[in-house]
């Protein structure tokens, strides 16, 4: 399958994006991408190939530092393969829709992941979930430790590797942690699964049936930003769940996403007018601690009161007042506030 | 394009009357338009004006309206 005309589009304007804006890229330092990296990518990528040749070539940097490492230092080997597993993913995910090359770097992407996780001391398993006559691939990571599970939902537009930073800390923080590739993300959309409420709905039935099953009178959370946020609310409902963080969750019915993130979404979408539920429309089942940066400049500062407003009993929320969306720079705190309260509510 | 021509282009992409718009005014400072509304607007501006956004190279490029012309038609 080769790139469309439509997708070659919107990589210019997600590489225009990245070059301007260094705001594009805080997702990506969330998790790991360093700091000079980003300013060397804004300065050396104007097209797809120096994009793609910029970020193959720190890749195998990485590879080859974390080879050399494995030796002697286990962290710094896992540490730099999950950097030159995060480069490869950064290769794939310029691609919006589904093509030859998009698999290809998501294949060199999820290898490198592989070769990180074979070094969590056998804590990780690799598993695929049937919703009907279709798949969706995931992580859990048992901690032998631990009678709570954490259930990450991702956003949009992102990976389930992506998010390794957030299962790490979750599993340091006492948790078994449960992390997938929704319809329209990963591994589930190069197989063929597209993003709609339905097709979403059908996932999270299968999840939970899962998690039930695999974690027998375990307490269950729900993590959620942005996209995933919103998902974690409505998934509340769900009896194994017993409390649901979500952070930047994206409520707003007219939000205001950049072009090429809109373009993106389509990509990966069986109908654009239906990608996400509509928070007034929701019973919110079980207690909920939110997160929201006041400089959001996509979710509407109305739109959180309107739905604190409406959350049950036994909720807590936090404003940031100088985070955006997703509140990137204080996600460190926001996992280990979730997990204390998680225990015994927000102190 | 005229400078004038392309400040109602401005004006029409990011819903702010003309007349609040100057050619030297910051986009960010003084006419109020945030990274977000930014990213749409050159976007939106380089695909109206049939102009090539690889020109547009650095924050500088875009700091005001003028900036933004010069780098796009000189």
């Amino acid at each position: 399958m080769r790139i469309t005309s439509r997708s070659v589009q919107t990589i210019e304007k997600t590489i225009m994006t990245a070059r301007l804006f260094s705001g594009f890229w805080d997702r990506w330092i969330v998790h790991g991408l360093s700091r000079s990296t980003m300013m060397e990518a804004m300065k050396q990528i104007n097209h797809l190939e120096d994009w793609l040749n910029y970020f193959e070539a720190k890749a195998i940097t990485y590879n080859e530092l974390a080879v050399s490492a494995s030796g002697s230092t286990r962290g710094n080997a896992l540490r730099n393969y999950y950097q030159a597993s995060l480069c490869y993913n950064l290769c794939q995910w310029i691609f919006p829709s589904i093509c030859d090359e998009k698999k290809y770097w998501y294949s060199k992407m999820s290898e490198t992941s592989q070769l990180a996780d074979q070094l969590l001391d056998n804590t990780l398993i690799y598993t695929e979930i049937k919703s009907g006559n279709q798949s969706s691939y995931g992580r859990i990571r048992r901690n032998s430790n631990t009678s709570k599970v954490m259930i990450i939902l991702t956003p949009i537009d992102s990976t389930a590797e992506e998010l390794f930073s957030y299962e790490d800390h979750f599993f340091r923080l006492g948790f078994s942690t449960v992390c997938f590739d929704g319809p329209g993300q990963g591994k589930t959309l190069l197989n063929g699964w597209k993003l709609s409420t339905g097709s979403y709905r059908l996932f999270l039935d299968e999840l939970m049936k899962m998690v039930k099953s695999t974690f027998p009178g375990m307490s269950v959370y729900l993590f959620g930003t942005s996209s995933g946020a919103l998902w974690a609310i409505e998934a509340a409902k769900y009896e194994v769940v017993k409390k649901v963080i979500s952070v930047s969750p994206s409520i707003s019915s007219d939000l205001k996403m950049p072009d090429y993130f809109n373009e993106r979404v389509n990509a990966v979408t069986e109908d654009v007018k239906a990608v996400l539920p509509i928070v007034d429309k929701l019973t919110i089942h079980k207690p909920v601690l939110l997160f929201h940066g006041a400089k959001d400049v996509l979710v509407k500062q109305e739109d959180i009161n309107r739905l604190i407003s409406r959350l049950p009993q036994k909720s807590e929320w936090k404003i940031y007042p100088n985070e955006g969306h997703c509140c990137n720079y204080k996600l460190d705190e926001i996992r280990s506030i979730s997990a204390e309260w998680c225990k015994e509510g927000v102190k | 394009m005229t400078m004038e021509e392309f400040i109602e282009h401005i004006s029409r992409i990011s819903n702010i009357p003309s007349e609040s718009i100057e050619p030297d005014s910051s986009f960010k400072d003084d006419i109020g338009i945030d990274s977000l509304q930014m990213v749409n607007l050159l976007i939106e501006i380089t695909e109206k004006t049939n102009t090539d956004m690889t020109r547009i190279m650095h924050p500088d490029h875009y700091s005001t309206p003028f900036q933004l012309y010069r780098t796009l038609f000189k």
